[in-house]
């Protein structure tokens, strides 16, 4: 998504909670880095969350992403339900997307689109032990709404 | 009207600059002014004349004084005739007549060239028919024409000097509190950008000095792009202030704007919406307050093969036009773990079994390594050197770990 919306000249911004994001790798995908805006926010949910805010209220980037992936559980489940009100009513009549990553569904209700990722199979190319992944499939399932299909897709490795 | 003065003093400006602000410098013994609305208010020529001369006493100052209708034949008469000369508008042939042709500004070819003819002075160049001269010497015989006549067209070059955007307040009280000091900014700086605006300039550095009790409290900001939005500024200047506040009482408060020239950004109606610019340094200011200077930016990926070198550049963003979106299909991604988890790795033989960390512990089904990578060996700073591996473990994840200098390290993970 990234990747997309940097080639469509739009402006990003990564939220990165536990400092996970990989700049090289995140080229490799074709992400302009000239055009995101990165946030580490030292393992502190908290700061991730006031800076999301200050992110929407300045309006003008296209895709926003907020990183809690490695947040766990119990601290996933301590973050007000109003925060993700106020980040929807900051969205939702302007063109930009807030996308959330997080091991668990967190927004709930104020989501407009909830999909949870699997991983799949694993393939390899060359001979063990010197093996080089070739491709990681991962099943996306639309829990929000429902009803549509899972979808399998496949992300390459380096060639 | 225009009078020049020429002599050998270091007053001439200044004296001129006491009649007029449009004063053209002319070397280092000449200067031109115009003394055009002063018959107002001293008089006629001759008492113009007569008062710069006793100005010119006072400052100590012995040279020629020339006026005229125009700047050239003001700056001839004033080179070749000694004393104080007054050009009445329409008699400048006439009074420049004696002057030797040598005089005139041109190479000192054309100036032989006009000797071989036999032309000694200005009312014997001035005498020749323009045609002629123009057939001989192109278009500097009629302009050399024109000057030996008194009708030159050149205008006074006046180059003056840069406003400075500095405004200092006294408080009558020392302050210490923020607020009250962030009001007194807010003022100076409406009335800088103001003048900024006035005079088509933005500003990329504000620099604010505080006056102390004991000492001198400064706080540069350097904005990545021009800005002159009074609300904008005083945005910056409130976080930089909050995050390192001055520690003693205020006595006098200095605001001083850098001008430059203003962005010219020309939008499309068909571009991608981007952050104004102005909101975007206020936004990275109270980022940067929040998650520290060096936690905001945008990447760069840095010229060398060590894992996860980068660095975060100040970012300014522009809408861009769109280009191709690749659809080569997906990328695998990394998600490092900062720092790296220190793990114990159980191995049997040259295989990889277990791994335990404080995050992840688990039997290894597939191991891919080791990948071997060293660098930086010619510096003993950043130099690296490690075994990396891949593994995989019974849930299907997939992480990276490396061994150096006998530890374990668990990198990350392959989304």
């Amino acid at each position: 998504m990234l990747a997309a919306a940097t080639g469509s000249g739009e402006i990003v911004a990564v939220v990165d909670c536990h400092g996970a994001f990989d700049p090289a790798s995140a080229q490799n995908a074709g992400v302009d880095l000239g055009k995101l805006l990165l946030m580490q926010c030292g393992h502190r949910m908290e700061h991730a969350l006031r800076a999301t805010d200050m992110i929407l209220h300045s309006g003008g980037f296209g895709l926003i992403v907020l990183d809690l992936c490695d947040v766990p559980y119990p601290a996933l489940n301590r973050i007000p339900v109003s925060s993700w009100h106020r980040f929807r009513r900051s969205v939702e009549h302007t063109p930009s997307i807030l996308l959330v990553l997080a091991r668990q569904s967190v927004a709930g209700s104020c989501a407009t689109r909830q999909f949870a990722l699997r991983q799949q199979a694993i393939r390899w190319r060359g001979k063990p032990p010197f093996q080089t992944m070739d491709c990681l499939a991962m099943e996306a399932a639309c829990r929000k709404p429902m009803g549509m299909a899972p979808v399998t897709m496949e992300a390459l490795g380096e060639a | 009207m225009y009078a020049c003065l020429w002599g050998r003093s270091a007053h001439l400006v200044e004296l001129a600059k006491r009649f007029s602000p449009l004063v053209e410098p002319v070397g280092t013994d000449a200067a031109v002014f115009s003394i055009a609305g002063l018959e107002r208010l001293i008089g006629d020529a001759h008492q113009i004349a007569s008062e710069i001369s006793c100005q010119g006493a006072k400052l100590g100052v012995t040279a020629n004084l020339a006026i005229a209708a125009n700047p050239s034949a003001a700056a001839l008469a004033a080179r070749n005739i000694a004393g104080v000369t007054v050009i009445p508008a329409g008699r400048e042939a006439e009074a420049l007549a004696a002057i030797p042709a040598a005089a005139l500004p041109v190479s000192a070819e054309l100036i032989t060239t006009l000797s071989q003819w036999g032309i000694r002075t200005l009312g014997e160049l001035a005498a020749l028919p323009e045609t002629g001269l123009v057939e001989r010497l192109g278009a500097q015989g009629s302009r050399l024409r024109k000057l030996a006549l008194g009708q030159g067209d050149s205008f006074l070059e006046i180059h003056p000097p840069k406003p400075e955007y500095t405004i200092r307040r006294q408080l009558d009280d020392p302050a210490s509190l923020l607020e009250p000091l962030l009001f007194l900014v807010s003022g100076q700086l409406h009335e800088l950008t103001s003048q900024l605006h006035r005079n088509g300039l933005a500003t990329n550095r504000i620099t604010v000095d505080f006056t102390l009790e004991r000492s001198q409290f400064r706080r540069v900001l350097e904005l990545p792009v021009p800005m002159r939005d009074a609300p904008a500024l005083l945005k910056q200047v409130q976080v930089a202030l909050e995050a390192d506040p001055p520690a003693e009482p205020v006595l006098a408060v200095q605001v001083t704007l850098d001008p430059v020239q203003p962005r010219v950004l020309q939008n499309g109606l068909f571009l991608p919406a981007a952050p104004e610019p102005e909101k975007l340094q206020t936004l990275l200011a109270r980022l940067r307050a929040l998650l520290g200077e060096e936690s905001v930016g945008s990447p760069v990926n840095l010229n060398t093969h060590r894992p996860d070198a980068y660095r975060l550049r100040n970012c300014t963003f522009e809408a861009g036009v769109p280009g191709e979106v690749r659809h080569d299909g997906l990328r695998l991604s990394f998600r490092y773990f900062r720092p790296p988890l220190m793990a114990h790795v159980t191995m049997q033989g040259r295989q990889l079994r277990h791994i335990a960390s404080a995050r992840i512990t688990g039997r290894i089904v597939l191991a891919a390594g080791p990948w071997r990578t060293s660098g930086d060996w010619w510096t003993s700073q950043t130099a690296w050197q490690r075994d990396e591996w891949d593994i995989v473990l019974e849930d299907n994840a997939v992480y990276r770990i490396y061994c150096a200098a006998g530890k374990w390290f668990l990198e990350g993970n392959y989304d």
